[in-house]
């Protein structure tokens, strides 16, 4: 039998896992990732949008902070977030981005001078400053006071994910893929490991460690329709909840995004309707403005995807041998615009 | 929806099979019926072809939409992103599919891009190098948009294999660093947050394992599926190192 | 292009305390999307996501480290042996069930009950079918036979150990769907119009401790109006008057206002405010102000 000791192991390669792991291997532990794909494949690649944090440097971001960050994720939430740990977050999340910039994101950054934009489907000019010029810029996402969202293009989450995987490597963090946790160790209301198999060789190995960190993504996979990767199918969770001991919390709030592609599946970000896309019916009708008069596209996404399935059931939608869908239209945003910063798009 | 035209054709997937473990098994190739649908991908196919045929066919895909580069596969003698690969640009119908060359095989189509683009890794020090402290409370460096986004560019880099899979050179050479390694180091290289000099990167990859491997073939650069500019940079690269001799 | 809606995100996860720890298991952390740390409670915004990633990494790995450096290692070999031997043991049965049920089969009913009745519109009848539906396919799921019988690799016998797995998932998101009779942020129930603080202002908890039941036990945790900074009210979009007020709304609401214009009265800043209101740790220097430009650390 196979017995693997280490410090401190973190269960699942992602952006959150690794982060982990820069922090205890460079705190002196031996810290052990194990990732069910090598890591820089992980899901967090696929968030193409971008990462809130309140950095104000752009000029339709001036004026924002953790105020009023906290508050767009608490509405956002519905009021059932710890809003302590929204603080938290809210807190660090400008830390995080300026820490990624030094380990090499390559955050879109802010230009001065007169740019066109698009607001409510109309061309406007803002004039960004020559003080925050090189700054982190930021774009329009769901739900927010202000355009808060840092990106990088349309590939913010491979470049984080990267800069992360990246740190690893420089840090000597022993990431091993290809191994599925199966169960946990755990005796007496703690938790001393994991029980592994190897995908390559089938062989099952016991970690065990000081401490166990779980960061093994969501479980959208449970969904026939979902822009999950194929590996997020909650094997994390359900190690937990398979102790008998430990609990899951609000396991039936699931989120459900307005714009993946018909049939695949496949996400069309929010930054096509945070850079001025707008929703449209089978009469080329731009319908949400009806329904949410104040953030029209741009409402949080359980608001607009009811919206959409609302506005399908009154027989608005385009038939489709997938069934109904709507427009998400991107014309008004220019060739220049699309295949820059939303190239995936195309 | 390009190809409603060619739905509802039987396809043939021809698809090597062999598993390294299991010594005493040839590798064969093994064909597969399959009735297209539209909007076919590989990924699609071999998804079916696994869940109604053949239970024990391995294969890699995670995102399946052409952002983690799991899914490199040679498609009639081609390397390309299975999951981006439409059945329907095959217009005899017959599909055959072999594992990228070039990297450890773990069984049928999957093959061990992680662990070569990990050595890789190691071998160029992909990471920020500087001594600089920065405070993470106070404003992040200003960086010039133009270099920001150039950095980018060569940031998309999925480490797919596609290009090392793809170059004569890495296939002669077990040790070369390859075309993924190069721009890597291109990408440092433009990165005013790393501070290593030319003489640190000729260190790295100034031998015939790295920069002077590269016989400008070119096949690389038709191969990536991140269309990145992997010729320009490798010799931009070889124009500055060569000083360094 | 065409789009419609689809699953995105899992709000819920692994349960944990605000330092990331299981509120159950010492030792055992979560951080990322895997937990239900709790700063997106029933709907998450677009960007916060990977925000959350990062965030979380830093804050609860920093958490994580500090129990690593401070305990050991202390368990029987003979308790980890017993674990190995379980999985391994578990394997073997699923590599010798004679021919029985199809996996990819049971799997797929799965995840078209998830989307059928467990989707963006929900109700009662569709709910309890499903949980009743999801329960058989598990029963199911334990005689799937798998063709290959060899341990390396194998797709279908990872399945056949998965599927299981994911169907009790499955149970506790249509389960805990069913129970919450409200609609809160992407929680939608159809005959349950309202967001209900009332009597739904608390998070559910969800256990297995019995392996061989078909249903997990079902505990609920309150989320303490009093001391929260933002009292509930409405969003600012969705429709107008869609909420059962709790009573603590308006009293803590009183509260706030009254401390909030005191404090600025007496000259105290926004962070001090934010004190006052609802107090919180972080570590390292991650309490610390940013800087932004033209106002500096303020
Ligand atoms: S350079 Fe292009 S082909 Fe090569 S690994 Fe990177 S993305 Fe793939
Ligand atoms: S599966 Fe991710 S690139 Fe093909």
């Amino acid at each position: 039998m196979k017995i693997v000791y280490s410090d401190a192991l973190v269960i699942g390669g992602g952006l959150a896992g690794l982060r982990a792991g820069v922090v205890a291997q460079s705190s002196g532990l031996n810290c052990i990732v194990l990732s069910l794909v090598p890591v820089k494949r992980s899901h967090s690649a696929a968030a193409q949008g971008g990462m809130q944090a309140s950095v104000g440097n752009a000029k339709m971001s001036q004026g924002d902070n953790e105020d009023l960050h906290f508050m767009d994720t608490v509405k956002g939430s519905d009021w059932g977030c710890d809003q302590e740990v929204a603080r938290m977050f809210v807190n660090t999340a400008p830390k995080a981005i300026r820490e990624l910039a030094n380990w090499g994101v390559p955050w879109t950054r802010v230009r001065k001078g007169s740019h066109e934009i698009v607001l409510d489907t109309k061309k406007s000019t803002i004039t960004e400053s020559d003080e925050a010029h090189g700054l982190i810029t930021s774009r329009d996402f769901g739900g927010t006071k202000k355009w808060r969202t840092c990106y990088t293009a349309d590939a913010t989450g491979h470049t984080m994910l990267f800069a992360c995987a990246n740190e690893a490597i420089k840090h000597d963090v022993d990431v091993r893929d290809r191994k599925e946790v199966l169960s946990l160790i755990h005796k007496d209301e703690r938790c001393y490991g994991a029980v592994v198999r190897d995908l390559i060789t089938g062989e099952l190995e016991a970690y065990v460690a000081k401490g166990t960190c779980i960061s093994t993504g969501g479980y959208g996979r449970l969904y026939k329709t979902t822009t999950n990767a194929v590996i997020c199918e909650g094997t994390g969770q359900a190690a937990v909840l398979e102790t008998g001991v430990a609990t899951l919390g609000n396991m039936e709030a699931v989120q459900f995004h307005p714009t993946p592609i018909v049939p695949s599946g496949i996400l069309l970000t929010e930054g096509c309707r945070g850079d001025g896309g707008v929703l449209r019916d089978i009469d080329g009708y731009r319908f949400m403005p009806d329904y949410e008069p104040e953030k029209k596209d741009l409402a949080s996404r359980d608001v607009v995807s009811r919206r959409m399935m609302e506005h399908i059931r009154k027989g608005k939608g385009v038939p489709s041998p997938f069934g109904d869908h709507l427009w998400l239209d991107i014309s008004i945003l220019g060739i220049e615009h699309v295949s820059k910063n939303l190239r995936d798009v195309q | 929806m390009s190809n409603n035209k060619t739905e509802g054709r039987a396809l043939t997937f021809s698809i090597l099979k062999y598993n390294p473990l299991n010594k005493d098994e040839k590798a064969t190739f093994v064909e597969y019926q399959v009735t297209e649908t539209i909007g076919m991908t590989v990924f699609i196919a071999l998804n079916i072809i696994r869940e109604t045929k053949d239970a024990d066919l391995s294969f890699d895909f995670v995102c399946r939409a052409g952002i983690c580069g799991s899914c490199g596969m040679v498609i009639n003698g081609k390397p390309l992103l299975a999951c981006r690969t439409l059945t329907a640009d095959y217009p005899d119908g017959h599909i055959q599919l072999m594992p990228m060359p070039a990297f450890e095989l773990i069984r049928d189509l999957s093959v061990n891009t992680g662990k070569w683009m990990d050595n890789m890794s190691q071998r160029v020090e992909s990471w920020i190098h500087t001594n600089e402290e920065h405070d993470i409370t106070a404003l992040e460096r200003p960086v010039d948009p133009d270099i920001a986004d150039e950095t980018f560019e060569l940031d998309r880099c999925i480490e797919c294999g596609l290009c090392v899979s793809s170059c004569a050179t890495a296939l002669m050479r077990p040790d070369f660093v390859g075309p993924a390694g190069l721009n890597r180091v291109a990408r440092f290289q433009i990165d005013p947050h790393d501070n290593r000099t030319d003489a640190d990167y000729y260190e790295l990859i100034g031998d015939d394992d790295g920069i002077f491997g590269c016989m400008s073939l070119m096949a690389c650069e038709d191969h990536c599926p991140k269309e990145l500019p992997l010729q320009e940079k490798i010799a931009y690269l070889r124009r500055k190192l060569v000083g360094q001799r | 292009m065409p789009v419609r809606p689809a699953q995105h995100y899992s709000m819920g996860g692994i349960r944990t305390n605000k330092t990331g720890e299981s509120q159950k298991l010492k030792g055992l952390f979560s951080c990322g999307e895997a937990a239900c740390w709790d700063m997106h409670g029933f709907n998450r915004l677009g960007g916060n996501s990977v925000s959350e990633a990062v965030v979380s990494g830093m804050i609860v790995g920093r958490y994580f480290t500090d129990y690593c450096l401070s305990h050991d290692t202390n368990i029987d070999t003979s308790i980890i042996h017993d674990a190995i031997t379980k999985q391994a043991d578990y394997i073997d049965e699923i590599l010798n069930r004679p021919e029985g049920e199809d996996i990819f089969e049971i799997k797929k009913r799965m995840q078209e009950i998830m989307d059928e009745k467990v989707g963006i519109f929900r109700n009662g009848d569709d709910l309890q079918s499903a949980v009743d539906e999801l329960q058989e396919l598990l029963t199911r799921s334990k005689k799937a036979s798998v063709k290959s019988k060899i341990k390396s690799g194998n797709p279908e016998l990872e399945e056949a150990y998965r599927v299981p797995k994911m169907l009790k998932l499955a149970i506790c998101v249509a389960h805990g769907a069913n129970q919450r009779t409200e609609s809160r942020g992407a929680h939608y129930r159809e005959d349950y119009l309202k967001r209900d603080d009332a009597n739904w202002l608390k998070r559910t908890l969800t256990a297995w401790p019995d392996e061989n039941a078909t249903l997990p036990e079902v505990s609920y945790e309150e989320i303490d109006i009093m001391t929260m900074e933002l009292p509930p009210a409405f969003r600012g979009y969705g429709a107008k008057g869609m909420t059962i007020e709790h009573e603590d709304s308006a009293k803590r609401q009183k509260e706030v206002d009254e401390i909030k214009k005191r404090l600025e009265k007496e000259g105290k800043d926004r962070f001090e405010i934010q004190d006052a209101l609802m107090p919180y740790d972080l570590p390292l220097n991650y309490k610390d102000k940013n800087e932004r430009i033209g106002v500096g650390h303020e």
